[in-house]
């Protein structure tokens, strides 16, 4: 109950340009709260980051907005259409990848998407179809890919194949969850590189993480969840804005501190945090040099969005949620 | 929802089935247009249940299989001597058609079609016996003319608004309660039967039709056929009793248990048939070794009773129909008594018999 | 929809593992019977087994009877059970969902596939023991067979597929040529006499055909009537499958494990055949899912007798809308989190 606010600073978009709003939604799922009461605002042509440790409800949210998950109270709106009613009309707009991607193990990737495509509603002839397979398999970096079932692909090649799926549509809106899962570090790169581009090009993109360095390299936005509470809502960069100190990097702490003095909020070894003083970094840069204190580096001093998702959240909440099991 | 449909997908057929009918009639007019009824032709199927809980005797399979379970009959009837009856079974079936030169039997299962040239009038209870018409007709026969008639409520069956009718024979000599008959208000045909043992809840037998149009049969039905590659056999005679009944009858006494002997038919001296109403006693002589043979199926069975006369005897006793077998002391002598009578019938028959042939 | 369905079900060998299974035990029992020429005793074993050994054409209804009370219910309950549940543990369920493919549309291509194939089942294991039939056990003339068929089917069922494969005869099937093209295309010069012999030959076959099979009333069945009754038998124990496929389909939508969804139907079937076969429980037998499994028999008595079939279609029809509706009721408002 304690964080009952989410923090909010300013610039949430215009509520027409959404392209998902939920208000209230709660998930019961027979006593356990899974999602409780949240507010997602995600503007169009957005890189929406949605993080939160394992098992603080992400999967539900997601599966939600999609109408797999029938939310217990609150409304969903998902590019323009209420969910689940009429999420019928705009999931061809949406491509989503899901708690890991699905095939059927006997066929090969192939013919996975060919049945999916035809599985979703009449779009284009049979032989546009055959394109599109090629096309967003060639996107995902799979275009090489024989004849071989899916039972015998790597974690980091069905991954793609999800991925590929969920292009299929040209969606306006990806939702992807964990879609990094199992890729090695150049696979991550090529996903996020991919997404960047589609964003570019219009598309939004809503990923949900427990990874925050996922999230920081690659949203724009980014919404922080905690045992199925939203406690955070901003643009990235406003996250990360300046905490009025200075770092100062020097080869004689000691002697800073002594000319710094109570300034000095913090010190570990060679660096220290020191309250911004009047005249900003370059007049204390100045008043140090001036007293003969080396300096090998001075900046303004940002929250990291880890800083703030750990005050925000405290202990990972698996760990929170078997301690108070064990009380 | 679901559950709404699915009861009324059960419930409406079961309550058009129940559906109570509002025939009426009077039951003595109806009694009497039963008796007359065998010259109305029909077609349909019936099934029959019996309960009379036989064990399975090996020489009588065939009766204690019938009169202990359920009967499926298709028939097509246009007079006494022009029918056909197919018993239904899961794997084949046995059509026994009735023409005016005789009888004849297909069997699937055995690939056989038998011709019968004579059916005695005295025999073993068969399948056909339980369809609605003839069990009535049948046993209505035996009642007495003065067993009072009551109404009972209409019943819907196969289509047919039928009136019932109750019988409940006053004769304490025979098992026999009362009968119960549905029939057509019109016609007289009877439609169900439910026969009920003194001091049993439940009807021992009740047959009904399933489906029936009445007037004359399809007359392509009726014509025996034998399938292709099947073999024909003659047999002078329907059954077991009839193959007996043409043995040597002087052992059977004139009276047996107070009952007197009908003149015997033509060419079965040996059926004895002591009676005329349901009470009425079947005796016919047994070779010996027969006779052991039944004996000691009839205790393997396990729910004999051992007679206490003046030789051997064992006697399988339903509610409704009883059975024995006697042997003379010295082997030399032995037969089989039945009949819809009580324990005490059985004993006295059963010592008359072996009196009978010592004298 | 649907034929995403099917291409998935033909993808999978299972399915046409089923199907080999389906079609071998006949050929097996078929195998025995012809080599020890000992056939069940009347009244035991199943229907028509031991009628076979006169005429081979009788052995699909054989089959059918061999393969109806366990083997084609496990495989029907098999590949319904899996329907919903299969996608559901594998993932792929919410992936087609999202595409999106509406939750009652691909209930529906579930049944449909199902249905096609309990239907290629069953005409695979009557056409292959029709094969294995006739030529174990001969027939009066399989190409008579083959020749009345189109008078009743158009010919292009298993039966008519498979008939050739038993034909032995090639004098007369060469006169089946001229004789087909004579009746379509009028007089064809100097076929003649060429045409009569077939004709003749078209007869005395026919006869010989009609002189080895008879229906169970002593009837004798001529090569199109048994053709009709044998798809009229073959259309009834699709339809008896309907309601296992039902039942398991329903629980497919239940329970996310494909083998607890079959167990289930299969526990259900073997209950109702027990109660079917208990007395006492005659107040719920006409109710029961087994109840009229085997009035397909009943197309091979003279006359038809219609009564069970006719119960059987309704009943079948009764599980299938209200399990249908049930798996519908449960599929739709039911959270996907698989």
């Amino acid at each position: 109950m304690s964080t009952r606010e989410t923090q909010r600073i300013d610039a949430r978009p215009p509520s027409s340009g959404l392209v998902i709003e939920t208000r209230g939604v709660t998930k019961r799922f027979g006593s356990h709260v899974a999602v409780d009461d949240v507010d997602l605002h995600v503007a169009e042509g957005a890189r929406y980051g949605f993080l939160g440790p394992n098992g603080s409800g992400k999967t539900t949210m997601v599966r939600m907005l999609l109408g797999l998950v029938y939310a217990t109270r609150g409304e969903i709106t998902v590019l323009g259409a209420t969910v689940p009613n009429r999420v019928a009309d705009v999931l061809p707009e949406i491509g989503a990848m899901v708690e890991g991607p699905a095939a059927y193990p006997h066929l090969s990737g192939r013919t996975n998407l060919a049945l999916l495509d035809a599985s979703g509603p009449r779009r284009g002839r049979d032989g546009r179809r055959r394109q599109r397979v090629e096309e967003v398999l060639e996107r995902v970096g799979l275009a090489a890919v024989d004849r071989r079932p899916v039972r015998t692909y790597s974690l980091g090649m069905r991954q793609r194949l999800g991925l590929a799926g969920a292009l299929l549509n040209r969606p306006r809106l990806l939702v992807l969850d964990e879609p990094t899962n199992g890729l090695d570090p150049h696979g991550i790169r090529e996903v996020r590189d991919l997404l960047i581009e589609l964003n570019a090009a219009g598309t939004t993109v809503f990923l949900s993480s427990h990874l925050l360095a996922e999230i920081e390299a690659l949203c724009t936005t980014v919404g922080v969840v905690d045992r199925g509470r939203l406690v955070l809502e901003d643009a990235l960069d406003a996250v990360r804005g300046p905490t009025g100190r200075l770092v100062v990097r020097t080869p004689d702490p000691d002697g800073a501190a002594r000319l710094l003095g109570r300034a000095v909020a913090e010190r570990h070894d060679h660096t220290l945090v020191v309250d911004a003083a009047p005249g900003g970094p370059s007049a204390l840069a100045r008043h140090l040099v001036e007293h003969g204190v080396p300096l090998d580096g001075l900046a303004e001093q940002r929250r990291s969005l880890e800083d703030v998702v750990v005050a925000l959240t405290g202990p990972g909440s698996d760990t929170a949620r078997a301690r108070e099991a064990r009380a | 929802m679901v559950a709404v449909v699915g009861a009324l997908l059960v419930g409406v057929p079961a309550l058009l089935a129940a559906r109570p009918g509002d025939a009426q009639a009077d039951p003595q007019e109806l009694r009497d247009r039963i008796a007359a009824s065998a010259g109305i032709g029909w077609t349909g199927y019936a099934e029959a249940r019996a309960t009379l809980g036989l064990p399975r005797i090996a020489a009588l399979a065939d009766v204690t299989t019938l009169l202990s379970g359920v009967t499926r009959m298709r028939g097509w009837y246009a007079g006494p001597d022009r029918a056909r009856t197919d018993v239904l079974s899961a794997v084949g079936e046995r059509d026994r058609y009735v023409t005016p030169r005789g009888q004849a039997v297909w069997d699937y299962g055995a690939e056989l079609l038998t011709i019968v040239a004579r059916d005695p009038e005295v025999r073993l209870p068969r399948s056909e016996d339980l369809l609605p018409p003839d069990l009535a007709r049948r046993l209505l026969a035996g009642t007495a003319p003065d067993d009072p008639a009551t109404a009972l409520p209409a019943r819907r069956v196969a289509g047919v608004d039928a009136a019932g009718v109750r019988v409940t024979v006053a004769d304490p000599e025979t098992t026999v309660d009362a009968l119960d008959v549905w029939a057509d208000p019109a016609t007289g045909l009877p439609v169900a039967v439910e026969v009920r043992a003194r001091g049993v809840a439940e009807p021992m037998i009740s047959t009904a039709f399933g489906d029936l149009e009445q007037g004359p049969p399809d007359p392509t039905a009726l014509e025996p056929r034998r399938g292709p590659g099947a073999g024909v056999t003659r047999s002078p005679t329907s059954d077991l009793f009839g193959v007996l009944g043409r043995g040597d009858g002087s052992t059977l006494p004139a009276v047996l248990a107070g009952r007197e002997r009908v003149p015997p038919e033509r060419r079965f001296p040996a059926l004895g048939q002591y009676g005329r109403t349901l009470g009425q006693l079947i005796a016919v002589p047994l070779p010996a070794d027969f006779a052991g043979t039944l004996i000691g199926g009839i205790d393997r069975a396990g729910a004999g009773r051992t007679l206490t006369v003046d030789g051997q005897g064992s006697a399988l006793e339903t509610p409704l129909l009883s059975l024995a077998v006697v042997r003379s002391e010295d082997g030399a002598r032995a037969w089989v008594l039945a009949g819809l009578v009580p324990p005490a019938a059985l004993d006295s028959g059963a010592a008359d018999l072996l009196a009978g042939g010592r004298q | 929809m649907i034929r995403v369905e099917l291409i998935k079900l033909a993808g999978r060998p299972r399915t046409w593992v089923a199907i080999g299974l389906l079609c071998l035990l006949p050929a097996v029992v078929a195998v025995f019977l012809a080599t020890t020429r000992i056939s069940p005793p009347p009244g035991q074993g199943a229907a028509f087994l031991s009628a076979v050994l006169q005429s081979g054409s009788l052995y699909p209804a054989a089959a059918l009877a061999l393969v109806l009370p366990i083997f084609l219910p496990v495989a029907v309950a098999v590949v319904a059970g899996d329907a919903v549940a299969g996608e559901s543990s594998q993932g792929t369920l919410r992936y087609l969902l999202v595409r999106p493919v509406r939750r009652t549309a691909l209930l529906g291509a579930k049944l449909v596939a199902i249905v096609v194939f309990v239907v290629v089942a069953v005409l695979s294991v009557a056409g292959t023991s029709y094969v294995v039939g006739v030529s174990l056990f001969g027939a009066g003339d399989p190409v008579a067979v083959v020749r009345a068929l189109p008078e009743v089917t158009g010919g292009d069922d298993a039966v008519a597929g498979a008939g050739p494969a038993g034909g032995q005869q090639p004098a007369s099937a060469g006169g089946q040529v001229g004789g087909s093209d004579a009746s379509q295309s009028g007089a064809q010069p100097g076929a003649d006499t060429g045409d009569s012999t077939a004709v003749a030959d078209d007869q005395a076959a026919r006869e010989r055909a009609q002189s080895s099979v008879s229906s169970l009333s002593g009837e004798a069945l001529g090569p199109a009537d048994l053709a009709a009754r044998l798809l009229g038998a073959m259309g009834y124990v699709v339809v008896s499958m309907l309601g296992v496929a039902a039942i398991a389909l329903f629980l497919s939508t239940v329970t996310a494990s494909s083998l607890g969804a079959t167990l289930g139907a299969l526990a259900a079937l073997i209950t109702s055949q027990v109660l079917v076969s208990l007395d006492a429980a005659s107040s719920v037998t006409p109710y029961l899912p087994t109840r009229y499994w085997l009035a397909w028999v009943d197309f091979f008595r003279d006359p038809i007798f219609l009564r069970d079939i006719t119960s059987g279609l309704w009943l079948q029809a009764g599980y299938v809308v209200v399990l249908m509706l049930a798996a519908w009721a449960n599929f739709t408002t039911k959270d996907v989190t698989s």
